[in-house]
């Protein structure tokens, strides 16, 4: 596939392709809806080839169905935050007890042995059942502020669809440091 | 520094910091927070990235009906290293009351 990050025609290609989309969308009136068009769709480059002086560019769109969200720590590179809209919005018909939520949640998360657990709560989120499994973080018996873990749970399918983890192993030495 | 001590280095800090006088004491509790060097007790902005350290703190929250200002201190310097204050509870920093 050629590189699109090389490709300056590809993109004039794309500002052109979205501003069309915009105008198209402020003429129905519906403009607070084209700034979120790039969240939908985006284009790929398929081919590109010479076209006496010009360029001729084939391109294909691409729509986006669900999202699967990753948050990094730009210092360390682990990971504090996944989420899947797509586990989160699938339905599988089934249940599952407290207990068997907290050793899912055991098995994804891994919290560290000074993990002070919180529980597995069953909570509706708009139509649907969650179960939130939380964890807190003690350090020598006193609490770290900010720090946690939580796994979000889609009972039906039996299957985590989030999980958050900030925890950091509490530097005491007085010396500041990047974290 | 024990609980004692801390509460009374918050309520000494009190009319410094222009917590009103309805607000009474809510808590005092030990934590381990963490704190952006150099430290500003209650920056007008919060502070970006940068060098950070964790220390053993008091906690002193005071507070009434949702409005509520709390005060953490190093429990190794009795400095005040932190000052969080809810949405409309009324308080200036001395160095801005000065200015």
């Amino acid at each position: 596939m050629p590189d699109r990050a090389h490709s300056p025609a590809f993109e004039s290609a794309d500002k052109f392709y979205f501003d069309q989309l915009r105008r198209g969308l402020e003429l129905l009136r519906q403009d607070s809806a084209a700034t979120h068009l790039r969240e939908h769709l985006n284009l790929v480059l398929a081919n590109e080839t010479p076209a006496g002086a010009n360029k001729l560019l084939k391109l294909k769109v691409g729509q986006r169905f669900t999202a699967y969200t990753l948050r990094l720590n730009a210092v360390s590179g682990e990971v504090i935050s996944w989420y899947s809209d797509f586990l989160a919005a699938a339905e599988g018909g089934q249940s599952m007890t407290e207990d068997e939520a907290l050793e899912l949640a055991k098995k994804v998360a891994s919290p560290p042995a000074d993990a002070k657990p919180g529980g597995a709560q069953p909570e509706q989120a708009g139509e649907r059942k969650i179960i939130r499994v939380r964890w807190s973080h003690e350090h020598g018996g006193l609490p770290v502020e900010r720090d946690f873990i939580e796994v979000l749970i889609n009972p039906s399918i039996k299957r985590a669809f989030a999980c958050t983890r900030f925890w950091r192993e509490p530097n005491l030495s007085g010396r500041a440091l990047e974290r | 520094m024990n609980e004692e001590r801390a509460i009374r280095i918050a309520t000494e800090a009190r009319r410094a910091w222009r917590v009103p006088d309805n607000l009474a004491l809510v808590s005092a509790q030990q934590r381990i927070i963490e704190v952006v060097e150099p430290i500003r007790p209650a920056p007008e902005q919060p502070p970006g990235p940068g060098p950070v350290r964790d220390l053993i703190a008091w906690i002193v929250a005071f507070g009434s009906g949702g409005v509520a200002v709390e005060f953490s201190i190093d429990d190794a310097t009795e400095a005040i290293v932190r000052v969080r204050r809810s949405a409309g509870a009324p308080m200036f920093s001395p160095a801005k009351e000065i200015a």
